[in-house]
């Protein structure tokens, strides 16, 4: 279950579960819809694999990623995404950001 | 499809609740069906289960173990209903009969909502279906999450009603919930279907 709040604890991470929510994408896809670097986004992904929320079947050189959330992790996802936990908030990081 | 400890834990289930039908059959020589209730209900069940296991597709692996779960959990509780009813025939519970049962209950609520968590991670099922509800792999996987969530909000239910709702309402408070469950799912599935979703 720590797997699965730490990979639940990133935006990131839960955006791409959210896009994954709608239909099966391949890296590419979700490449083109989350503004993070390949190599970030390959971590984000290995994460996500890790704590069993996604699945991937390669296709020659294209591999596709699934959506595999039982009924609490997906309770779970939406109660991050509701008190966004891991988020910045922007007031905050912006008096951070003077003072450094 | 049930592998081979599940066949054999749930056939032994069966053949002692049948034991027990028929050992009550001689006790009070008396022929009566609801004897062989839940027997019936775990043959139906899991064989339904093997039977639509059995025809589908591609790697059944996860599905496997989800059904070996549900068959094993359903017997076990068939099983208790079963001793139950023998228990009260021979009039050897120690507890009210009542407690026990809504125990029971309860236990197939827990059931429920494992099933229905564990059903919403698993891959679609390739199995036949008639034309007017098979959906494309995203549709079905959209669907068992949305079937996962109702089971989890099936099973909720019951494990409030075994302990908060009066005996004689719990068996028409089921059937109902079943109908409409059964209802919002051809619902959901139709819905679905019109949705063009990629495959």
């Amino acid at each position: 279950m720590n797997r699965v709040f730490k990979a639940l604890a990133d935006p990131t991470r839960r955006r791409i579960l959210q896009l994954l929510r709608e239909q099966p994408m391949t890296a590419g896809e979700l490449a083109a819809r989350v503004t993070v670097s390949k190599p970030t986004l390959s971590a984000h992904f290995a994460v996500l694999r890790e704590a069993d929320l996604v699945s991937s079947d390669k296709t020659g050189t294209t591999i596709t990623y699934r959506l595999k959330l039982s009924v609490l992790e997906e309770a779970i996802l939406e109660f991050s995404q509701a008190v966004g936990i891991g988020t910045v908030k922007p007031a905050k990081s912006t008096a951070r950001g003077k003072h450094a | 499809m049930l592998d081979r400890k599940a066949k054999l834990i749930v056939s032994a289930f069966v053949l002692a609740m049948l034991a027990g039908a028929v050992g009550l059959v001689g006790y009070t020589a008396r022929w009566s069906a609801i004897l062989f209730f839940f027997p019936a209900c775990v043959m139906i069940v899991v064989g339904g289960w093997q039977w639509r296991a059995a025809r589908a597709e591609g790697d059944l692996s996860a599905w496997a173990k989800w059904g070996g779960f549900l068959a094993i959990s359903y017997a076990a509780i068939c099983a208790g209903f079963q001793l139950m009813l023998v228990m009260t025939v021979l009039k050897v519970t120690a507890l009210p009969a009542s407690s026990l049962i809504r125990v029971l209950i309860a236990f197939f609520g827990a059931q429920l909502l494992v099933l229905g968590n564990w059903k919403a991670k698993l891959p679609p099922l390739k199995a036949w279906r008639p034309a007017s509800l098979s959906l494309g792999a995203a549709g079905e996987a959209a669907m068992l999450r949305f079937e996962g969530w109702l089971l989890v909000a099936y099973g909720l239910i019951v494990i409030g009603s075994a302990f908060l709702v009066p005996m004689s309402l719990i068996a028409p408070l089921f059937v109902s919930m079943s109908l409409a469950s059964l209802i919002v799912v051809l619902i959901r599935r139709r819905q679905l279907s019109k949705t063009p979703t990629p495959s």
